[in-house]
């Protein structure tokens, strides 16, 4: 069950380091654009990844996948730099910042900007059929009978594909949060 | 609205498995649209930098917030920085600034400053203070006591007293001017209200040039950790 290159990133192997940054570099920094802006969004990752090697033998891939610790160091990197900046525009009255802080100021959102994050990257992990499935039964809101239909499945694998993907999510979820 | 599997009839597969509650997945994801799912492409150079970073020797790297706006100071504080690690272990704490002369002051942490031959300048090399952050409750402030500092005089320059937010890591995330230090007559400087001491929890002397930029100049003489009293 545990990947052998995130078993070598924890025992410091280099070339994990690498494999870690192509696997998850753009979901992290998709992470940072999406709560920092693009400004700073290449500091931040830099950090992240940076923080995470120096730290790596904290991580336990026992415990949970790299990604999902990956995404938790980058939550904390994130309030930081949030609550940095808002020291900072409290004193500059920088308009911009000002409302960017606001629209995303409390812990809570930082927490479901990576709950989104996290059950994208789970999504993108699944099986083909199974992903398919769960993205039309819920960004395009297909019932699940019009997702057989327009699947050409029958409505029972759809149903069951969308559970057993539902909880392939949760358990990446639940990963990050130990 | 997508059709929730807890809420199927007759869903033959929707109970009697090992799934258990999915809601808390399907919350999420109905708070989601296809967009959540797109990635945006790392800069090119992002690699390389964080290559370059982890090949600096041990001494923690600086990453100050108002690094953008400031050049000096991201040099010249990766010497600081190293220097924060060792006074961090600096045990010399000071009984003397403990007391308590200003009637409602109460003192809640203790810092001894110390000079760092590689780290910091050289004006510092004779010079030593201790450091008491106090609060009467309401208004927290900094005094300095038992202090030997160099004169500033002759390169027109003044003593600068700060406080830093060290990150995880010892590295200075965050720094607050309090003031100019007078050493013939050393006054407590009060913390502007929005900086958490419990942050901004290492107190520093620097060498200011009188040039016009508030910035920190990065030549620091003293540094040390505050540490509850």
């Amino acid at each position: 069950m545990i990947d052998p290159a995130e078993a070598g990133f924890a025992a410091g192997d280099d070339a994990a380091l690498r494999a870690a940054y192509d696997a998850h570099g753009p979901s992290i920094y998709t992470f940072c654009v999406r709560a920092l802006g693009e400004d700073r969004a290449k500091d931040v990752t830099q950090e992240v990844f940076v923080n995470a090697w120096r730290s790596r033998d904290r991580f336990d891939p026992a415990k949970g996948s790299l990604g999902a610790w990956l995404m938790g160091i980058a939550k904390f990197r994130i309030l930081d730099n949030l609550r940095a900046e808002k020291r900072h525009s409290s004193r500059r009255a920088d308009a911009e910042v000002a409302e960017r802080t606001a629209a995303m100021s409390t812990g809570d959102d930082v927490e479901a900007l990576s709950d989104r994050m996290l059950v994208a990257d789970a999504l993108r992990a699944l099986p083909e059929r199974s992903r398919t499935v769960i993205e039309l039964a819920y960004f395009g809101d297909l019932t699940h009978a019009q997702v057989a239909d327009h699947t050409s499945l029958p409505l029972g694998t759809v149903k069951s594909d969308i559970r057993r993907g539902l909880a392939l999510i949760r358990s990446h979820l639940e990963s990050a949060n130990v | 609205m997508s059709e929730r599997l807890n809420a199927v009839p007759n869903g033959d597969d929707s109970s009697g498995d090992d799934f258990g509650d999915l809601t808390s997945v399907e919350a999420i994801l109905a708070d989601m649209t296809a967009a959540d799912t797109k990635l945006e492409t790392p800069p090119a150079d992002l690699w390389q930098a964080i290559e370059a970073d982890l090949a600096e020797p041990v001494a923690p790297v600086v990453s100050l917030a108002e690094r953008r706006s400031s050049t000096t100071l991201a040099t010249t504080l990766v010497a600081m920085a190293a220097a924060l690690v060792l006074l961090a272990g600096g045990a010399w704490l000071l009984s003397n600034v403990g007391d308590d002369d200003e009637a409602n002051d109460t003192v809640v942490a203790l810092a001894s400053l110390e000079w760092d031959e590689d780290a910091f300048d050289p004006l510092g090399a004779d010079a030593s203070a201790g450091a008491s952050l106090r609060s009467d409750g309401d208004q927290f402030t900094v005094s300095l006591a038992d202090a030997v500092l160099p004169a500033t005089a002759d390169e027109d320059a003044d003593l600068e007293l700060w406080l830093i937010a060290p990150d995880a890591n010892g590295e200075v995330a965050d720094l607050v001017s309090l003031g100019v230090v007078d050493p013939a007559d050393l006054d407590s400087f009060e913390v502007p209200a929005a900086y958490d001491t419990d942050e901004f929890s290492v107190v520093d002397i620097s060498v200011e040039p009188r040039d016009g930029n508030p910035e920190h100049s990065g030549r620091s003489i003293l540094r040390g950790a505050l540490e509850t009293a």
